[in-house]
């Protein structure tokens, strides 16, 4: 018997789908042919790989990275990301964030800012997970963490919890 | 104090606010991706069906046919390697011809004209001819005479017979002179063998 059953199969991909075609986005334009051949491959391995989320991404990571590098597209996406209109996320009535302007503010995030952001805040993953996942030391992918958060922020226009009281004032 | 805030306080409320954006994942067709999953799935574990029984006996066959391979090849190596050569001696036997006369094909068979042929050792007899036999027989006989010669028969010129006998190194011309005169000396030994004379006769 098989593994890797339907089951499991479901359910990381109701719960983690999303944020792994948001993580492939940041290098291809293709994240759900990434995304469905990272779950064929999961599907055939002969054993559960012992952080089957941390595996996940690494593997869309790769296939991406491959994919973008295959059609020569990488430096032209990374370039031309902002000329793009499609968004990254569902737009939610209720959100204080727009949708639109999150992902506008994203895509102009140098590449390892975006990506320790995205593996963070979408992916859950620690920031160990994600330093081995980049290849990177843990204070590093701190440092641009936080840098991007802080890029985030100001190209948001989210103003600060002290200037709003202050405002308020 | 409690009118500053936290700028990590801070920074966590706009990463949870951020969090509370949902990913789009309307592209991904789930339908497909579950169906070449299973797929996937089902071909894995096929191909995991494969005992170890069956493994190990495919195994075998196929060292098998690699050691029958690698034999034959050797075999094959080794035998274009080994060429004996062998020198075969076919007897061919005289054709008659009447075209060719009698003395031209006793001229062909004969070998060539060398001092004392048929005294070699190991020469095959069949091989010479009857005279040379006959002259051979004669210089014998004339060598132990040549050694009794007495000292006035030694002074006789070069070339009028006898003494060139002795030498190795005579001439067939000085031979056949030889012969002649020794057939003119001892009728009665050449009458005997007529074959012999009519060669000498011949010569």
């Amino acid at each position: 018997m098989n593994p890797i059953g339907a089951e499991l199969l479901s359910g990381l991909l109701d719960e983690h789908s999303g944020s792994l075609m948001l993580y492939a986005r940041q290098w291809c334009d293709t994240p759900e042919d990434v995304v469905q051949e990272a779950f064929v491959l999961l599907a055939r391995q002969t054993s559960v790989p012992e952080n089957v989320v941390g595996w996940l991404y690494r593997v869309v990571r790769n296939a991406a990275i491959s994919a973008s590098r295959a059609a020569g597209r990488r430096a032209r996406y990374e370039t031309a990301a902002a000329q793009r209109h499609d968004t990254w996320f569902e737009p939610t009535a209720g959100d204080r964030l727009d949708a639109a302007a999150a992902t506008e503010a994203l895509r102009q995030l140098p590449i390892e800012q975006r990506e320790a952001i995205v593996a963070r805040l979408w992916a859950g993953l620690s920031f160990d997970e994600i330093a081995a996942l980049m290849g990177a030391s843990t204070s590093a992918v701190h440092r641009w963490y936080h840098a991007g958060l802080t890029a985030l922020r100001e190209r948001m226009g989210v103003p600060c919890l002290e200037k709003k009281t202050r405002n308020a004032n | 104090m409690p009118g500053e805030e936290d700028p990590k306080r801070e920074l966590t409320d706009f990463e949870a606010e951020l969090a509370s954006l949902r990913p789009r994942s309307d592209r991904l067709d789930r339908q497909r991706l579950m169906f070449l999953a299973g797929q996937a799935a089902a071909a894995t574990a096929s191909r995991r069906g494969l005992s170890p029984g069956r493994f190990t006996r495919r195994l075998a066959a196929l060292a098998a046919v690699a050691l029958v391979a690698v034999g034959l090849t050797r075999w094959l190596d080794r035998r274009q390697r080994e060429v004996v050569e062998r020198i075969v001696y076919v007897p061919v036997e005289q054709a008659a011809n009447p075209a060719i006369p009698d003395n031209a094909r006793q001229q062909a068979n004969t070998p060539p004209a060398t001092p004392f042929p048929s005294s070699r050792p190991g020469s095959a007899p069949a091989r010479v001819a009857p005279y040379l036999r006959e002259l051979d027989q004669l210089l014998a006989q004339e060598q132990g005479d040549c050694l009794t010669k007495s000292p006035q028969q030694e002074r006789r010129e070069p070339g009028s017979g006898g003494w060139e006998v002795a030498t190795p190194s005579l001439s067939r011309q000085s031979l056949d002179t030889l012969l002649d005169e020794l057939l003119r000396k001892k009728p009665h030994q050449t009458r005997s063998t007529p074959g012999a004379s009519h060669q000498g006769a011949e010569l």
